[in-house]
């Protein structure tokens, strides 16, 4: 088990530099000169030669690039990711003081679709083909079709403005958190609704099953422990996969209802071509991304034994 | 101990309805076992799947499974369930019946802690006792199936059908996808729990040589010949049993002519005639179940 997991954490090594080398050449791959974006953002004229040049030498940028990407690494492992172009803060702090608002986003939406999906999915599996499993169907199909964006905008006109029962925008309260978790939790469990109850189907109809009926277990124990925990490997898989996902959703989500996260703050910064938090964001999700994975591998190995002893 | 009474078995299907068993009548008696041989697909193991009621939701059953005078096709679900692994134990094929992500200690011990309140410990501890009786070793309770060959396999399923002491065992083609070796292994294995009643499915002739007291033959969703296995190896009564046994290597290796016929509709009156060597006239009505002092076989030869 521990030289699984050192395995896979040298694994990840070459992740995270492919990673870092994407992240950093952002700044040269946007089409246009560094220094003019740094002008423009930070003091909002036209650049001149001069103030372009004067920028070069005092950020480095007329270093070679291989200097400059070793330079960003080394600080940005440290957490430094230099300083905000437009606003003057660091830019960790920018992104400091918005986690709080996208984690609590995020985890809300992220443990209340797993628990309906799982739920859902077990119940229509169970009762494959009667009115509950049409009625997770239809749903799940509703949460597959139905854009997000235009969900949360019909929430927010049935819920704040005509019922005046939630709040349109804003962060705060658990009354904030309401529509845009419902809204981006709808969409996120409606296909993993469907992947529970096929796993769970694909499960149940192993001879396994059949050995665990035979020997009189009660079906409830027979569906959780010998059914559900085979099928729980592939959708582990599926749910981790889908984080990814679920980041990049939360950015539309937190645009809708303006909601002082990460997301907005990616997008605002792409507007601002503010490049040294888009380049942070970049690669604090790509890190964010393969820790996931390597978590998920690691349950893997706890919930399959034939992973656990594969090596 | 068991009595079957006209049991059918249909599958509905898109194609069809498939008669796997169809008009089965046999009794099993304490103390013995009984094996009940038969091609692939002569319905032996629905059969036999049909006893503990676990049959895929578009199988119709009728007729009566009585066993201990209840017949268990009347009891409920709750009711059947506390018959299943506690009164009747089902010992599955090996391949793929245990369950990857548990151990097979666990998986042993579940219907002792299902059925006889046993907490986890004792159970787990009755547990070792049976991995030590039946050759798999204490150490490795704790492992899981892929770690065990087929041959282990088939022993832990032993273990946890004989776990709770039921009143009947159902065997499911125990050699099943085994080498020559394995199975003799196996016969060594069913001989240690040879004091129990069992019914036997299997294709495998040698070993039901070797183990079974009396033989039943299934043909095409119906019984063809019952007999003591010693009677039935020296001498078959049914066409199709002496097939069976000429094709044997030991015996000659002569397979018998023909295919195993539909069983969606199969022929008129004796499902065997088509392939008989013997077949005439009078084999297009059904024959019934001739009795002849103690073995009972389905064919106008014997009339």
């Amino acid at each position: 088990m521990l030289r699984y997991i050192a395995r896979r954490l040298l694994q990840i090594v070459p992740t995270l530099l492919g990673i870092s080398i994407i992240s950093f050449s952002l700044l040269y791959i946007f089409p246009g000169d560094p220094a003019e974006f740094i002008v423009e953002a930070r003091y909002a004229v036209e650049p001149t030669q001069e103030m372009v040049k004067k920028i070069r030498m005092e950020m480095g940028l007329d270093r070679p690039m291989l200097v400059q990407y070793l330079d960003w690494l080394s600080k940005a492992v440290r957490g430094d990711f230099g300083k905000s172009w437009t606003e003057d803060k660091p830019v960790m702090d920018l992104i400091l003081e918005r986690l709080p608002a996208s984690a609590q986003l995020f985890f809300t939406t992220f443990a209340i679709s797993i628990a309906f999906a799982m739920l859902l999915g077990i119940i229509s599996a169970i009762y494959k083909d009667r009115a509950v499993d049409h009625f997770c169907r239809i749903f799940s199909l509703l949460g597959i079709s139905i854009p997000s964006f235009w969900l949360g905008l019909i929430l927010i006109w049935i819920f704040s403005v005509q019922l005046r029962l939630l709040p349109a925008f804003g962060y705060g309260g658990i009354e904030h958190l309401i529509l845009p978790v419902l809204t981006w939790s709808f969409s996120f469990m409606a296909i993993k609704t469907r992947f529970v109850r096929s796993c769970l189907l694909e499960a149940l109809s192993q001879d396994y099953v059949i050995t665990a009926r035979a020997k009189g277990l009660p079906e409830r124990i027979v569906v959780l422990r010998h059914a559900l925990r085979n099928a729980l490997i592939p959708i582990i898989t599926y749910f981790s996969l889908s984080i990814s996902h679920l980041i990049v959703g939360s950015i539309m989500v937190e645009v809708v209802f303006s909601w002082p996260g990460l997301g907005s703050l990616l997008v605002e910064s792409v507007f601002k071509r503010d490049f040294p938090v888009v380049q942070a964001l970049v690669f604090i999700s790509g890190v964010l991304f393969v820790i996931v994975n390597l978590v998920v591998d690691i349950l893997y190995a706890v919930i399959d034994p034939r992973i656990r002893y594969g090596d | 101990m068991l009595k079957i009474e006209n049991l059918k078995v249909y599958f509905k299907t898109d194609l069809g309805i498939v008669k796997a068993v169809d008009g089965v009548d046999l009794e099993v008696h304490k103390g013995e076992r009984f094996t009940l041989i038969g091609e692939s697909g002569s319905g032996k193991s629905v059969l036999a799947i049909s006893i503990l009621r676990l049959l895929p939701k578009n199988a119709e059953i009728s007729g009566k499974i009585v066993f201990n005078g209840k017949n268990l096709l009347e009891l409920s679900e709750e009711e059947m369930r506390r018959i299943r692994g506690r009164k009747i134990a089902w010992i599955p094929q090996s391949q793929s019946s245990l369950n990857p992500v548990l151990t097979v200690g666990f998986q042993s011990a579940e219907p002792m802690i299902e059925h006889l309140g046993f907490d986890k410990k004792s159970a787990f501890a009755k547990v070792l006792r049976i991995f030590d009786f039946l050759g798999i070793g204490r150490n490795r309770a704790k492992d899981y199936p892929h770690q065990f060959s087929g041959g282990m396999r088939q022993r832990v399923l032993v273990a946890m059908g004989i776990s709770t002491s039921p009143e009947l065992i159902i065997a499911d083609e125990p050699t099943k996808g085994l080498d020559a070796s394995k199975r003799a292994q196996v016969v060594g294995l069913f001989r240690r729990i040879e004091d129990r009643t069992m019914l036997i499915i299997t294709h495998d002739l040698n070993f039901a040589e070797k183990l079974a007291d009396r033989i039943a033959v299934m043909y095409c969703g119906k019984i063809v010949e019952v007999s003591p296995a010693k009677e039935f190896f020296n001498e078959p009564l049914h066409p199709y049993s002496k097939g069976l046994l000429d094709s044997l290597p030991s015996r000659g290796l002569k397979p018998i002519r023909g295919f195993q016929p539909s069983m969606m509709n199969p022929p008129s009156g004796c499902r065997f005639r088509e392939r008989c060597e013997f077949a005439s006239e009078r084999c297009r009505r059904e024959p019934p179940l001739f009795n002849l002092n103690g073995r009972s076989v389905r064919c106008w030869l014997h009339d």
